[in-house]
């Protein structure tokens, strides 16, 4: 009977958005955007959610959301087309779908391989979607018996394992990054007992520092510095014919598109990860599992669907954490509840109770959202396509231009522009010396969070740390945070790998590839 | 060649560890400062409801990790030869085209953007940042650059020797008259300094003139009057639009 009541409020939510023709539009406009600013190498979804986010701060909540999520499957979906056509990802989460995109739009085929994308990451975002509907829920009623231990250890968890899986080089360059992002949300007054810390006595920095800025700085600057220091340039794009849905492929690579749809809402649900690592996972099982995997390179339409639907699907599994818990599971989801926090609506366990339909409403819009990608990408890819050819050196001056403008305007504060420009330049020196980007920013968003959190759970304890041990969540979070940094201590990796040698002997337990 | 790239990363790891590391140790030291068992606002303090526990966990973490960074890059080979400087003769393409941006930023952000119209320092900043690397013209790219910094610094003269000020009292817009007399210099310049065989770098010219004023153009009407952001500076163009605005419609 609930399950059916819910069913009923769904689609009430999905009609009453769909018969509005000014959501429509919106939907419409902003998927294009989001297609842009994916296809276009040099942005990302983060920067393009974190420039929206200053124009759609006057609307309303639903119409927000509506532009924002509209934007974010778009340009996950977007970075598919340079991939394709040009060998080079629009976005990172599209790198793996050049290794065999590419070689299709040198036989000739660019058009199929992008009506295949754009299939499969429709049906990638709208599995991811029904993965939101369904766990997101249950999710927000465990989330519930949360305590301040729990929420304190789930920040540091996002910050560990973000910094570990997206470091390229030294593990703890990610462990810094996260560390550097907890210390800049310390800057300003305490939560608790409104102390100043670290202001250097500037009355501007006792309000702390803005999410949005920095994040724009932190993604946007980078990027348009290493655009245009590293003259990126677009090579010549492959003519493609007609694109057509091709839902006979779709068909026969059914079990590899469900299987891409569960690792992307997999990884996307942990945080800080993303659609990048998504893709790649997903293109390295099917072609671990593939019967002919020396094609996989030249052309296979397997390789192509599979990294597709995975980084389409993470958009639904990174809205899980970010709407149940409040911890973003991807950097486009950090900057979704930087966008979420201006609305005044906070993510976490109570926004069942603050806002009963705020969920089913995210699912309604993100399903809306997939169709208008899927309609944007048969009937205008050769649009964007053309939009492609603009040259980085003029798009870029107008990024920059749109970043001064986007810090400045929500908070109307000059300030924010000039914390905006030294932060992008660390952080792009971060990028050049492999510190990845995302820790820092679950690190500044989660800081406050996590800083709360410790000092209540210590109060209620007395300054006691045996709850950690004593809550079965806790215990596990602290657990397999202790894994994951023994993991990367040589010592320990050795013993650990005879361990497991030792035990598959035992059991006569042969990998697959030995 | 592998060894090489990966002795520069550690000698830059090794640098930035002992830059992460003085830093860390300054926040611990700022972090005792707070208060850790005395009252402070009507609260008495214990040690785990101070408002350094966190920061002083932060910095215990990355004293930690940079010391650990520093013992990586040792290991790799990055404090060999850590100090000696390689003089090549000229700073390369890409480094000239780092410090072009990092100047045009700096100066766009600190100078023009608190200071001018802000039609005019969108403007300004669109023209100079297409024309440098739009041209991708290396001589020509340094020379727009120095020019486009010789002017600015000229401004920051006027505003540190009080001249600014007195100009602003003689008349209001008279530092946004002043900038674009700047943009248009900057523009007579450009066009002054492009080889006349180069007839793709006229093309070239002739689109960044165009970008320069058509995006300012939809830019600041969107977010004065579609989205009511007053703007930073609003100064004799936006006075302007807004005088046509409000007595047309």
């Amino acid at each position: 009977m609930y399950f059916l009541e819910q069913l009923e409020s769904f689609g009430e939510i999905v009609l009453t958005l769909a018969l509005d023709p000014r959501n429509i539009i919106i939907l419409l406009c902003s998927t294009f955007l989001g297609i842009l600013f994916g296809c276009m190498p040099g942005l990302t979804a983060t920067l393009g959610v974190a420039l929206l986010t200053t124009l759609t701060y006057g609307l309303e909540p639903s119409t927000a959301m509506i532009s924002l999520l509209g934007l974010y499957v778009g340009a996950v979906y977007g970075g598919s087309y340079p991939s394709i056509l040009i060998n080079i990802p629009g976005t990172a989460a599209a790198a793996a779908t050049a290794l065999d995109g590419y070689p299709l739009a040198l036989k000739g085929e660019g058009g199929r391989a992008l009506g295949i994308t754009t299939t499969a990451s429709t049906i990638g975002t709208v599995i991811g979607t029904i993965f939101l509907a369904l766990l997101a829920p249950l999710l927000a009623d465990l989330a519930l018996n949360f305590t301040s231990f729990e929420y304190f250890l789930l920040a540091f968890f996002g910050i560990v394992i973000s910094g570990t899986l997206t470091s390229k080089d030294l593990v703890y360059k990610g462990w810094i990054a996260g560390l550097i992002g907890l210390f800049l949300a310390t800057i300003g007054r305490d939560r608790l007992q409104f102390f100043p810390r670290f202001t250097l006595g500037s009355t501007e920095l006792e309000a702390g520092l803005d999410i949005v800025p920095v994040l724009i700085g932190a993604f946007g600057i980078p990027q348009i510095i290493k655009v245009i220091v590293d003259r990126e340039t677009l090579g010549e794009i492959k003519k493609f014919a007609r694109i057509l849905p091709e839902f006979g492929a779709i068909l026969r690579n059914l079990k590899h598109i469900v299987r891409s749809s569960f690792i992307g809402v997999g990884i996307g649900s942990v945080p800080g990860i993303g659609e990048d690592i998504a893709g790649w996972v997903s293109y390295g099982t099917a072609k671990n599992t593939s019967k002919n995997p020396e094609n996989f390179g030249k052309g296979e339409i397997t390789g192509v669907i599979s990294s597709e639907t995975a980084n389409n699907a993470c958009i639904g599994g990174a809205l899980i954490p970010l709407l149940t818990l409040g911890i973003p599971g991807s950097p486009p989801a950090v900057m979704l509840l930087g966008a979420l926090m201006i609305h005044g609506i906070n993510p976490g366990p109570m926004i069942s109770f603050e806002r009963p339909t705020f969920i089913l409403e995210m699912v309604a819009i993100l399903l809306l959202a997939s169709i208008s990608m899927w309609f944007c990408g048969i009937f205008l890819a050769k649009q964007v396509v053309k939009l492609l050819q603009v040259p980085a050196p003029i798009f870029m001056p107008i990024v920059a231009v749109l970043c001064m403008i986007g810090a400045y305007a929500l908070g109307i504060r000059v300030f924010n522009v000039y914390l905006m420009v030294p932060l992008g330049i660390i952080a792009y020196f971060m990028t050049e010396m492999d510190y990845p980007i995302a820790p820092l920013v679950i690190g500044l968003i989660l800081g406050p969070m996590a800083d709360e959190n410790l000092r209540r759970a210590l109060m209620v304890s007395q300054g006691s740390f045996m709850p950690i041990f004593t809550r079965p969540v806790s215990l596990i979070l602290f657990l397999v945070m202790i894994y994951m940094i023994l993991g990367q201590i040589p010592f320990y990796k050795k013993r650990e790998k005879a361990f497991f040698q030792k035990l598959f002997g035992r059991f006569k337990l042969v990998p697959k590839n030995a | 060649m592998e060894n090489t790239t990966l002795e520069k990363r550690r000698k830059a790891d090794f640098k930035t560890g002992l830059l992460l590391l003085a830093g860390s140790i300054w926040i611990l030291f700022e972090s005792f400062s707070f208060p850790m068992k005395d009252s402070y606002g009507g609260v008495q303090n214990v040690w785990y409801v101070s408002p350094a526990l966190f920061p002083l966990g932060v910095s215990i973490g990355l004293i930690f990790l940079s010391l650990l960074l520093l013992r990586r890059a040792y290991v790799d080979g990055g404090t060999h030869r850590l100090f000696t400087f390689t003089y090549k003769g000229s700073l390369s393409d890409r480094t000239w085209r780092f410090i072009s941006i990092l100047l045009i930023f700096g100066f766009s952000t600190y100078l023009y953007l608190p200071h001018v119209d802000f039609f005019i320092t969108v403007m300004l900043t669109l023209i100079v940042m297409t024309t440098v690397f739009y041209f991708d013209h290396q001589k020509l790219q340094i020379q727009y650059t120095l020019a486009f910094v010789g002017s600015s610094c000229l401004m920051v003269l006027l505003f540190a020797s009080g001249i600014a000020n007195s100009l602003i009292e003689l008349n209001i817009y008279s530092i946004d008259i002043l900038s674009v007399f700047i943009y248009l210099g900057y523009v007579i310049y450009c066009y002054w300094h492009i080889p006349k065989d180069q007839k793709d770098l006229v093309r070239k010219f002739k689109v960044s003139v165009v970008v320069s004023m058509v995006i300012p153009l939809f830019l600041c009407p969107a977010f004065k009057f579609g989205l009511l952001v007053p703007l930073p500076k609003e100064g004799i163009v936006i006075e302007l639009m807004s005088i046509i605005r409000f007595s047309a419609f």
